[in-house]
């Protein structure tokens, strides 16, 4: 006989090891009446709780459900946490937000008048104003082109 | 030849009238299913029949996995409530007493967890029917100091060895080694493969070796 045999014949001989004969007969009783016992006792919110503690105990087989609820909470915190990108942000969302609503106005501003002044009037050829060069300078800004000064025009009498 | 013929017709008919009997009669699970079918809609005395079926099973389950009587009785108690309770959406995917084992296992386990260290044995007697056990005789019988301690000795020190296991091993050992249920039963019950009930056997059969070589010389 080997070890391992040895050692499964000595575990049978817990199975003798058993309660009085009486236990069991007695067993349905006593159920019965703690049954009873545990119901008067308990509240309304305990036996709801107890209810729900044992649904709760049911869903522990699959796993996958715990899996997946995880999974879910983890996406959800996920999005909450996610920093929130500023106002210069192309965010179509923000973008959206950030645009001032424009109201549309009814009537159209006047236009400013216009400055009454009276302009000088010249007899020259515009030719003999400009040199030779001056159509490139006259193509600069007039910030760069300022320096040069131009000669007074001469005024037409009237 | 009227007497050979009549009695061949005789047998004829009874095996007949045995197989005929053995298909209308339910088997243990669908018997078991149809007294859940019946407590489910109301009637209280067919879970009675279910707690009175199986409360020593219940019982020897918990019982070797606590060492303890009292415990066992509370935690019986607590079992069958529970079964009572759930029994609304039980639906016959396993049979009834893989699933009621199932609670009693997990219900023993966080008892366990619970206890912890303040383990205390309260044991049942032995039944005469041990000194007649071969093992029994094996183990004390020699001349060895140890194995004539007898009885009670030997009670005591499988009861310490079946504590040291962990509460997975132990209830593995209660179901396979004491009470004689099949690998792929327990893989049921305890919702793992039957490949992790093996290595669990395997490695609580080498800790109990251990623990009594005295007994295994």
């Amino acid at each position: 006989m080997t070890p391992e045999q040895k050692l499964q014949g000595l575990l049978r001989l817990k199975a003798h090891e058993k309660p009085p004969a009486d236990y069991f007969e007695n067993f349905l009783e006593e159920f019965h009446q703690r049954q009873r016992e545990s119901i008067m006792k308990q509240g309304v919110f305990s036996l709801f709780w107890e209810r729900l503690t044992t649904w709760a105990d049911g869903l522990r087989r699959p796993a996958v459900i715990w899996g997946a609820a995880g999974a879910y909470a983890c996406v959800i915190l996920l999005i909450c946490l996610w920093p929130k990108p500023g106002p210069s942000s192309t965010s179509s969302a923000f973008v959206v937000q950030a645009v001032p609503k424009i109201v549309p106005n009814p009537r159209p501003a006047p236009a400013p008048p216009l400055p009454r002044t009276v302009l000088p009037v010249s007899n020259t050829p515009i030719e003999a104003l400009e040199p030779s060069g001056s159509k490139q300078k006259s193509s600069l800004p007039p910030a760069e082109a300022a320096p040069e000064p131009e000669p007074e025009p001469k005024t037409r009498d009237l | 030849m009227p007497s050979a013929a009549a009695t061949f017709s005789d047998v004829s008919l009874s095996t007949s009238s045995r197989s005929a009997v053995r298909e209308t009669m339910p088997t243990p699970r669908e018997e078991d299913q149809l007294l859940v079918e019946r407590a489910q809609n109301g009637d209280t005395s067919a879970f009675d029949v279910l707690v009175i079926k199986y409360s020593p099973k219940i019982y020897g389950l918990i019982y070797h996995m606590t060492s303890n009587r009292e415990d066992s009785s509370d935690l019986m108690q607590d079992v069958f409530a529970r079964a009572y309770r759930s029994l609304k959406r039980f639906r016959g995917q396993s049979a009834f007493y893989t699933w009621i084992y199932s609670i009693a296992t997990n219900l023993t386990i966080n008892f366990l967890k619970k206890r912890n260290r303040r383990q205390t044995y309260s044991l049942d007697d032995i039944d005469s029917g041990i000194e007649r056990d071969e093992a029994f005789l094996e183990a004390t019988s020699g001349s060895d100091p140890v194995r004539e301690a007898g009885l009670n000795e030997l009670q005591q020190k499988l009861n310490e060895a079946m504590m040291k296991l962990s509460e997975d091993h132990r209830a593995v050992v209660t179901m396979f080694d004491i009470q004689g249920l099949p690998h792929a039963e327990i893989a049921k019950v305890c919702n793992v493969s039957e490949g992790t009930i093996r290595s669990r056997l395997f490695y609580a059969h080498r800790q109990l070796q251990s623990l009594l070589a005295d007994y295994l010389k």
